[in-house]
Parts: C-alpha cells; sequence; structure tokens
C-alpha cells in the first residue's frame, strides 16, 4: 500500500508538472504576437542520415526554432520519402524535410496534401561509375546498366537529362532500381556501371573506393530542386503564423549554413555519423539554398505527367497548389 | 542338398537363443532359450505359446529380420543370416506397398530377381489367379477387404517361390468369418502347391485347423515344451471329436504355461 | 456447398468496392476498380513505361521457380536421407535446425555479394524459403514409411538400394508433397522481398510494386498483389493436381 501510494503521489505531481509547463508555455506562445488559436507545437519529419536537411539539425542545435518561440517536436525520422508522405497521409506530420520526387507523386495522387514552403538544398547528387569503367563522359555511358534510387526520383530525371544532353537515348542504357545503400557493394562487385545517387553517397562511395564521380548534378541541371520543406495543407490553414515562424528559422539556418561551411561541416558530420572527410566532401556539393526554383519543379512535375507517373489536369494549376513560398524572403 | 518333397528337412534350428536390452533399464532380457526344431520339406507347422513369449521373435529370426544371439538357422543345410526371398514372410499387418498396385505389389519380388517386366507380370498373374483375385490387378490396397490382402500379401511371398513360408498370425487382423475363410483357403492352397509352411498364431483353433505339427512354446523365455502332431485328414472339421479332443489338449498345456509365467 | 466458392470471392470484392468508393479503406487504397484499371496499363504500358506486367510475370516466375527448383531437387534427397539413416540426420540435423530459423531476407547482403543482381540472388533467397519446409516434412514422411514396408521388401530380396529407392521415397511423397505446398507458397512471399535489393533486367512483380509504392501508385500495388495472389493461387492448384495424379493410391 506505501509503495503504491508512492507511485501514486508520482504520477500526481508529474501531471501537475506536465499541466504548468503547458500552461507556462501557452501563456507567452499565445501573448507573442501570433494570432490566438494557433499552435506553436510542431512535428516536423525528416530524413535519417540526409545531409541535404542538416539545416533542420542545425536550426535545433543553434536554436533557431527556439528563437521563433517555436516547440519542434520530433516527428519521426524516416528511412526513405514515401514513408514520410505516408506519415503525411496518416496526420502524423504537420511539417517536413522531404525530397522534392515523393511529395510531388503523393501529392499528385492525393495520398498528402502538402505545400512547399521553402527549399532545403539544390543540387547536391551526382552520377558515379564504377572501378575500371572506362568513361570520361556520360556518352561513354552508352550499353552499361545504371542504377538509380528510384523510378521518377530527380536523379532518375537528371540521368535522363545527362543521357539526352549526351545524345544517347534512354534505351540505350539498362536503368535500373537500386536502394542507395546497395549501391556501393553493387558499383564494388561490378554489379553495375554507375549510379545515380544523392549525397552522403557519392562522397562515401569515393572514400571507400567503390567508385568515382563521373558528372556531379550541378554540372547536369544547374540549381535542380533536391528536398523541401513542406507542410500539410490542413496545418497551415489553421496556423499560417507557425508555418511563416517555421519558415523563418529553416532561412536562420540556410544562412548559417552559407556562413559558416567549415562548422556546417563538422556538424552534419556529428549530425549523420559519416566521417569526417565524407562529411566535409559532400557537404562541398550541396548548395543549401531557400528559395525553390518554381520553374525548375515545374520541369520535374512536366516529366513525371509525360511519364504517367502522376494522374493530372493541368500542370500550371498543380503548381499553384503545391508551391505556397510567400513566408520567405522577397516571397510575400 | 537334399531333394525337395522327398520329406527331407528344409529348415533346422540348432540351439538358437535369444537376448534383448532393454533401452529404459539396460537389462538384459532372454526371449529364446536354446530351440532347437527340424522342419521337413512341405510340412505344415503351427507355433503356439502364451501371448509375449516369443513366437514372432523365432519366425523373425528365422525371417533373417533378427539377429540370434547364438545358435544357428540352416535351410536347406546352408546357414542364413539376414532376409532372403528363399524364406518368404506375410506379416499380420500385411505389409503391402499402398502405392502399388495389386498387381505390381506381386511384381515386386520377381522383378528384383532380374525376371523381365513382361514375364514378371505374367508370373504374377498366375499367382493372382491362384489366390482368386484375377479381377483386381488393377486396385489399390486401400481399396481391398482385409482378407483380400493378406491373399495378395501371400501371392506376392509365393510369386518369389521360396522354400518356406512364415507367417506371423496372419489372420489376426481378420474378422471371425473372413478368418475362417482364409484358413480354408489357406490349407487348399498348401495342398496344391508344394511350399513348407510355419505358422504363428495366439489361437489354437487355428493351429488345429492348420497344422500337421504344432509347437508349444514356454512362457518366455521361450523353449519348446510341447509338440503336438495333428494326422487329422484335411478340410478338417471343427466339431470332430478328434479335433475337440486335440484343441483341449493343447489348452492345457497353454494354460498351465500361462499360469506358470504369470507366477 | 460449391456455390459458395463462386459468392465468397464475389462478395468479398463487392464490399471491398463498397468500402474504397465511400473513402472507408483510407487514402489511397484503390477500389476493385481502380486496380483493373491499373491491370490494364501495367498490361499495355508498363511501369516504369516500356516495362509491361508480361515481362514482370515472366520474370519473378523464372525467379521464384529456378529458387523453387534448386531447393526441392536438394531438399529431397537430403531429408529422405535424413529420415530414413539415423548418420545423416545426426550428422546434418543441427546445421539444418540452426540454418532453418533465419528469415531468408537476412541473408539479401550476401547474396548480391555472391550471386549479383541477376536472377540468382533473387532464386538463392527465394530456395532459403522454399528449402527448409521442404526437408522438415520429406524427413517426416521418410520416418512415417511403416517399419513393416522396409521387412517386406528385405524379405522379397531387396538390398538398401532398392528399399531406399522403391519404399523409402514413394512413402514419403505424401509428406514431400506437402513440403512443396508450402514451400511454393513461402517462395512467392520472400519473392517480393528478394526483389527488393534490386533486378538486372528491370523486371519483377516484387520490383514493380516496390517501384508504384515509392510513386505512390497503390493502384498497381494492389494489382501486383493480385497477380502475384493468382499465379500462387494457380501454382498451388498446379500441385494438388499432380499430388492427385500421383498419389491416386491414398
Amino acid at each position: 500500500m506505501v509503495r503504491k501510494s508512492t507511485r501514486w503521489t508520482k504520477l500526481a505531481l508529474s501531471a501537475v508538472t506536465v499541466a504548468a509547463v503547458v500552461v507556462a508555455l501557452s501563456i507567452p506562445l499565445g501573448g507573442c504576437g501570433g494570432p490566438s488559436g494557433q499552435t506553436r507545437v510542431v512535428r516536423i519529419g525528416t530524413l535519417k542520415n540526409d545531409l541535404h536537411q542538416v539545416a533542420f539539425y542545425i536550426a535545433q542545435q543553434k536554436g533557431f526554432f527556439e528563437d521563433q518561440g517555436l516547440d519542434v517536436r520530433e516527428g519521426g525520422v524516416f528511412s526513405a520519402g514515401p514513408e514520410e508522405m505516408s506519415a503525411f497521409s496518416a496526420g502524423d506530420l504537420d511539417m517536413g524535410y522531404v525530397g522534392t520526387a515523393p511529395a510531388v507523386t503523393f501529392k499528385g495522387q492525393n495520398m498528402a496534401d502538402v505545400k512547399i514552403v521553402a527549399q532545403a538544398n539544390t543540387e547536391g547528387s551526382a552520377i558515379v561509375v564504377r572501378n575500371g569503367l572506362e568513361a570520361n563522359d556520360v556518352a561513354a555511358l552508352k550499353g552499361s546498366t545504371i542504377a538509380i534510387p528510384g523510378n521518377s526520383t530527380v536523379q532518375d530525371y537528371l540521368l535522363r537529362t545527362a543521357l539526352k544532353k549526351a545524345g544517347i537515348s534512354d534505351k540505350d542504357v539498362n536503368i535500373i532500381v537500386v536502394k542507395p545503400p546497395e549501391m556501393l557493394p553493387a558499383l564494388a562487385s561490378s554489379q553495375i556501371d554507375a549510379a545515380v545517387v544523392w549525397e552522403p553517397y557519392p562522397s562515401m562511395i569515393v572514400a571507400q573506393k567503390a567508385g568515382r564521380v563521373l558528372l556531379t548534378s550541378a554540372k547536369i541541371w544547374p540549381n535542380h530542386p533536391c528536398c523541401m520543406l513542406v507542410a500539410d495543407s490542413t496545418f497551415l490553414k489553421k496556423n499560417p503564423d507557425t508555418v511563416r515562424r517555421v519558415v523563418a528559422a529553416q532561412v536562420a539556418a540556410t544562412k548559417f549554413i552559407q556562413q559558416n561551411p567549415q562548422e556546417s561541416a563538422d556538424m552534419a558530420h556529428l549530425y549523420t555519423g559519416q566521417p569526417v572527410d565524407v562529411a566535409r566532401a559532400a557537404m562541398k556539393d550541396i548548395k543549401f539554398n531557400y528559395t525553390p526554383d518554381e520553374k525548375g519543379i515545374q520541369r520535374y512535375v512536366e516529366f513525371l505527367k509525360a511519364n504517367g507517373v502522376v494522374k493530372i489536369g493541368s500542370v500550371g494549376t498543380f503548381m499553384d497548389n503545391l508551391m505556397y513560398t510567400v513566408y520567405l524572403p522577397g516571397g510575400g | 542338398m537334399e531333394m525337395s518333397g522327398s520329406g527331407g528337412t528344409v529348415l533346422e534350428l540348432r540351439s538358437l537363443e535369444k537376448m534383448f536390452t532393454e533401452k529404459k533399464t539396460g537389462r538384459e532380457l532372454e526371449v529364446l532359450d536354446g530351440i532347437d526344431l527340424e522342419i521337413g520339406q512341405g510340412r505344415f507347422t503351427c507355433v503356439v505359446g502364451p501371448s509375449g513369449c516369443g513366437k514372432t521373435t523365432l519366425l523373425r529370426a528365422i525371417g533373417g529380420l533378427v539377429e540370434p544371439t547364438s545358435g544357428e538357422i540352416f535351410l536347406d543345410g546352408h546357414p542364413v543370416t539376414g532376409p532372403g526371398p528363399e524364406r518368404g514372410m506375410v506379416f499380420q499387418e500385411y505389409a503391402l506397398f499402398p502405392w502399388r498396385t495389386v498387381l505390381k505389389n506381386v511384381t515386386f519380388g520377381l522383378t528384383l530377381k532380374g525376371i523381365s517386366a513382361i514375364d514378371a507380370r505374367a508370373s504374377a498373374r498366375e499367382y493372382l489367379e491362384t489366390v482368386g483375385l484375377t479381377d483386381y490387378e488393377n486396385l489399390y490396397p486401400r481399396e481391398l477387404s482385409g482378407g483380400m490382402k493378406q491373399r495378395v500379401a501371400i501371392a506376392r511371398t509365393l510369386a518369389v517361390e521360396p522354400r518356406i513360408l512364415l507367417m506371423d498370425e496372419p489372420f489376426a487382423s481378420l474378422d471371425a468369418q473372413a478368418r475362417n475363410g482364409m484358413q480354408e483357403f489357406l490349407v487348399e492352397l498348401w495342398r496344391e502347391t508344394p511350399v513348407t509352411i510355419v505358422f504363428v498364431t495366439h489361437s489354437v483353433d487355428e493351429a488345429v485347423f492348420l497344422g500337421q505339427e504344432i509347437i508349444g512354446l514356454s512362457g518366455r523365455p521361450a523353449r519348446i515344451v510341447e509338440k503336438f502332431t495333428n494326422e487329422l485328414p484335411y478340410p478338417r472339421n471343427r466339431t470332430d471329436a478328434a479335433f475337440t479332443d486335440l484343441r483341449a489338449r493343447i489348452l492345457d498345456y497353454l494354460t498351465k504355461e500361462m499360469a506358470d509365467s504369470y507366477v | 456447398m460449391k456455390k459458395w466458392k463462386v459468392i465468397s470471392p464475389l462478395v468479398f470484392i463487392v464490399l471491398w468496392q463498397v468500402l474504397a468508393s465511400a473513402g472507408a479503406l483510407g487514402k489511397g487504397v484503390p477500389s476493385p476498380v481502380q486496380v483493373v484499371q491499373g491491370l490494364y496499363q501495367l498490361t499495355v504500358t508498363g511501369f516504369p513505361p516500356g516495362y509491361k506486367l508480361l515481362g514482370d510475370i515472366l520474370s519473378s516466375l523464372a525467379r521464384v521457380l529456378l529458387g523453387f527448383g534448386i531447393a526441392v531437387v536438394l531438399a529431397v534427397p537430403i531429408g529422405i536421407l535424413m529420415g530414413w539413416s539415423s548418420w545423416f540426420d545426426v550428422v546434418l540435423d543441427p546445421i539444418v535446425e540452426a540454418l532453418r530459423p533465419i528469415p531468408p531476407l537476412a541473408w539479401l547482403p550476401f547474396a548480391l555479394v555472391w550471386f549479383g543482381l541477376g536472377y540468382l540472388s533473387a532464386a538463392f533467397v527465394i530456395f532459403l524459403g522454399v528449402f527448409f519446409p521442404v526437408v522438415l516434412n520429406t524427413v517426416a514422411g521418410a520416418r512415417s514409411v511403416d517399419p513393416y514396408l522396409e521387412e517386406a521388401a528385405r524379405t522379397l530380396g531387396a538390398d538398401r538400394r532398392t528399399i531406399l529407392l522403391k519404399v523409402i521415397v514413394p512413402g514419403s511423397l505424401p509428406s514431400i508433397f506437402t513440403g512443396v505446398r508450402i514451400g511454393i507458397g513461402v517462395g512467392w512471399m520472400t519473392l517480393v522481398a528478394a526483389e527488393l535489393i534490386g533486378v538486372k533486367n528491370g523486371y519483377g512483380l516484387g520490383y514493380m510494386i516496390m517501384n508504384a509504392g515509392e510513386v505512390a501508385r497503390f493502384d498497381y500495388v494492389v494489382g501486383g498483389m493480385v497477380v502475384i495472389g493468382l499465379i500462387g493461387f494457380l501454382m498451388d492448384r498446379a500441385i494438388k493436381y499432380a499430388e492427385k495424379r500421383l498419389l491416386k493410391w491414398r
């Protein structure tokens, strides 16, 4: 009985504490200038070990979210974009850092209603080739087996763009899907000749001497869209001011990366657990830029539509519905 | 080698002994205790004894399925080790190959002798005719009654032309009516073919109906304690005074042995 | 009774359609009509475009049959020997029992290293899924053969080889068939995952399902599931039919 009552006392105490914290938090937040009734608690999803999203980690570590009066909760760390988008479908996320491809395909399929509110990064992918492959340009890849991380991904589009530029048809190569972690052993054992993949995989492949970079994505499609910051449409409608604050934190974090590349690379090493040299090499190939290139995204959406991947009517209408960049500097 | 059909000795057992080791206790268990026996060509011998005395072990030793601890077995004067087609066995549970048709059960042993498939089929059909199952050659064992199954098993064993037929309570699983029918059938078969039969049974009535010699074993360890000679002419009549008299004498011995083995 | 064989799937499909149309199954879960449309598109256009359904079916079928075939060819003799000879049992049983609980998918990285991205790596994973149920059922089958049959064969003049081939093997067949039927089911179950590491020719039902799922084309995903279910069902029926023909003595 004695023990039981102690436990109940503890429970009661912790309940009171939680209530007090909630009250204490909500009072200053409510008075923080935002329209009343808007939550300051945001569930944000991210991808595991993804360098493109290092701004999220930096915003957390440097207190950029707290500066905005936000209580950011980790909504989930996902191993792949589609899973993160499924979490949006299930209503488990308010906002998220995610690749353009899953965001657009899931929205196009009416599986998740999200809007792009800011960009995480551009570029940061590369075509890597296995050791011993005699190829100095894309044209030399004719007849080879090339891995992409998924059909209709940005990397898929990058490869097709590069092939077209080099004057070879995509029928002259064997394009297959291999998950990024498997690309390294597949290249090392000559199962595939080349792969198109995002950082840090190209840097890892180079560091482990499984292959070399043939072409960075910056040279295929300068400033191409990569990871985005998206918000659930319903959440955005209810809490526009909160979303505005998250965007502001993202802008602050991006500026920090731009101004402190060295420190950011070291933080990226902590964030992803990758060796310092891999993290540094990878960070060099990623461009951190918070304003998405709408025309670039539209090109990609048109590619998806042409391939029959997404069933959408007018690309223009879809784009209007997808982009919501009013909270970015110069956006509103 | 002795001439067959002349009444010479086919099978001879000399001081046959068998010990088993009990798995649980490791205790030595004596089952056969110095069996001496001679069986003449063409004779019908029945073996009776208290249940569990070692009748079946004796038969399996002759069949080569059980290795005797000591003593010798001679078939036509040659020592035997291991099983062989010259000592055909018929089991209580028929032991037909369920995946083979009646005909193919009978040809099994024939083809093992190197007989061509065509000749084996022809020969098997003759034996099936002998046991009265000509119309059943394409059926599978599960489609047959118990009596029919045992007739197939007999045909299968006879087909390889054994010197001696060893039968281990072959009719024990049949109902009384089928059992009587099979006994009559076996007597007829034996009178038509020159085969020597050793027949183990726990039924005194069956032994008296079938056997020319009836060997009485003691309780375990089994020794031969009685040898009854049965000169009644075939086919035998169970209501005959001589029949019932012999049956009573054997039952007397058996009752005494069973009482002894329970003490 | 027989009419229920038709009625129950029909009721299932109608219920599915009604619930999906009402949105009761959750976002993106396609209705039967959408699945049929998806299957049509997969057949004529393919996903990704150019990679048509027939190619997926043939490639997956080849992988499953290859892994399944090798598994059966190895598992049946091994199982017979283990069930018949205590020496083989003592030697092989610890190895079989230690490897058996490992999920076939755990071998994926090694499958890639040993067999590459071709048919063989997927076939290897399927092999692992099929092998153990067939071995275990074969062992049980060989042990269940009536010892009297072996003795009868010996008294009819059979040597050990003949007993093995003409008594133990046919006597084990019913259990072997049970193992084979379980095995083919496990084979299809492991197929989807086996194709996840990638397939060199770009064709495969599991591979297609994975790729379609990543772009939220759940009509294709369910379409692929339906095709796998249908092939699995047909293969099971084929084995049942073969069993009926071969084991009509039962």
